[in-house]
């Protein structure tokens, strides 16, 4: 079953402000690639960085694989500018002996952290994957140093699994330790 | 690296260890169709398996690209592969640095050491490239003579993804991954 349709859902933000969360779809690839730079130049908490920017192409393949069941992609976006803050996607592997595990990426720009969006596009991606077909397992890995991010994923219900000794290299050359996480969503 | 090298296996067989070549495409997934069929401990299924075309691209890529490789063990009496071992460095600025390595050994050469002599020659290959500093690798939780073999070579278990893999009979295994940290005076020699 594919995630139910796609909604546009206003989210009021604990600061007063709202965004609209919704699936992302056609016509998206613009804004998403603009917020994944935008993001990647922002913090050092996630794989992509100044010097590893996404081509656009990529995002549209993304975009493209959603209704077939082959990519899940949410956005919050700020419905004053029509600009996307924070995303969540999950990517399914093309193997049947992984076909069940989900692998989530998810962020939130600077201007709109720390007012609960993370959580509530978390909270909104596990429960679409909960009734997607299939998917039994949900992971991750985050920043061993991103205390807050982890947290947020314990209490959604992941656990830690390991720990990948330096396999991140920031640009400045400062290695860092990235956590493994990963829920279980399917009949137990 | 010297290759090809030519090996005689513990029972005496010998063996050649070389590149795997576009050329070698055919060969090689004939290799790995076979090593899907009989070992539950591969991700890949026989019908997933690449085709001849893709294998040919992607030993071309293997050749082309700097922190690639890919080597092929050829049994010398009839010229069929029979165990391979890859490694790449992940295209992602942040991960540059890590190596990813993959083993393979048909069942009717197992227990000669082979695994153990391309794990060799894949850690030397990366002891001489500057740029990689540490590898990494997984495997099923079952495949405990395949832990034991990466531990002795200096691998130490990072997690264990738990029921990362479903068999085919729906029975799931996890996954446990490994690491090594490559010093500059990290050698197997």
């Amino acid at each position: 079953m594919k995630p139910k349709a796609p909604a546009e859902q206003v989210e009021e933000l604990r600061d007063g402000r709202s965004v609209i969360v919704r699936h992302s779809r056609q016509g998206d690839a613009e804004r998403v690639h603009a917020y994944i730079c935008a993001l990647g130049c922002s913090t050092d908490t996630i794989l992509t960085c100044a010097e590893d920017l996404p081509p656009i192409e990529r995002i549209q393949s993304h975009i493209e694989m959603i209704p077939k069941g082959q990519f899940y992609s949410l956005v919050a976006i700020d419905p004053a500018t029509g600009t996307v803050v924070g995303n969540a996607t999950f990517r399914f592997a093309v193997r049947k002996k992984l076909m069940h595990a989900a692998d989530l990426g998810m962020g939130v720009l600077p201007s709109h952290q720390g007012v609960g969006l993370g959580r509530r596009l978390l909270e909104r991606s596990i429960d679409d994957m909960r009734s997607f077909d299939g998917i039994d397992r949900l992971e991750l890995t985050v920043l061993a140093t991103n205390t807050i991010a982890r947290r947020m994923y314990e209490r959604a219900g992941f656990v830690e699994e390991g720990v990948k000794r330096r396999s991140l290299r920031q640009p400045d050359g400062r290695y860092e330790d990235e956590v493994i996480m990963a829920m279980w969503v399917g009949e137990s | 690296m010297k290759l090809p090298e030519s090996i005689s296996i513990r029972d005496g067989r010998r063996c050649a260890i070389d590149r795997v070549l576009p050329s070698c495409a055919d060969r090689y997934r004939a290799y790995q169709i076979g090593l899907a069929g009989e070992s539950p401990y591969i991700s890949t299924q026989v019908h997933e398996v690449k085709t001849v075309e893709t294998l040919r691209e992607q030993a071309q890529v293997y050749l082309d690209t700097p922190g690639h490789i890919w080597l092929a063990v050829l049994d010398e009496s009839n010229g069929a592969q029979i165990a391979d071992c890859m490694a790449r460095i992940t295209l992602r600025e942040k991960m540059s640095h890590v190596a990813t390595i993959g083993v393979g050994v048909r069942q009717h050469f197992r227990g000669q050491g082979l695994g153990r002599l391309l794990m060799e020659r894949i850690i030397d290959w990366a002891v001489e490239d500057p740029t990689i500093h540490k590898l990494q690798l997984s495997m099923f939780a079952a495949n405990t003579p395949a832990a034991a073999l990466y531990q002795s070579l200096g691998f130490s278990i990072e997690g264990r993804r738990v029921r990362a893999f479903r068999h085919l009979d729906g029975a799931y295994d996890d996954e446990i991954l490994m690491g090594k940290w490559l010093d500059e005076t990290e050698s197997t020699r």
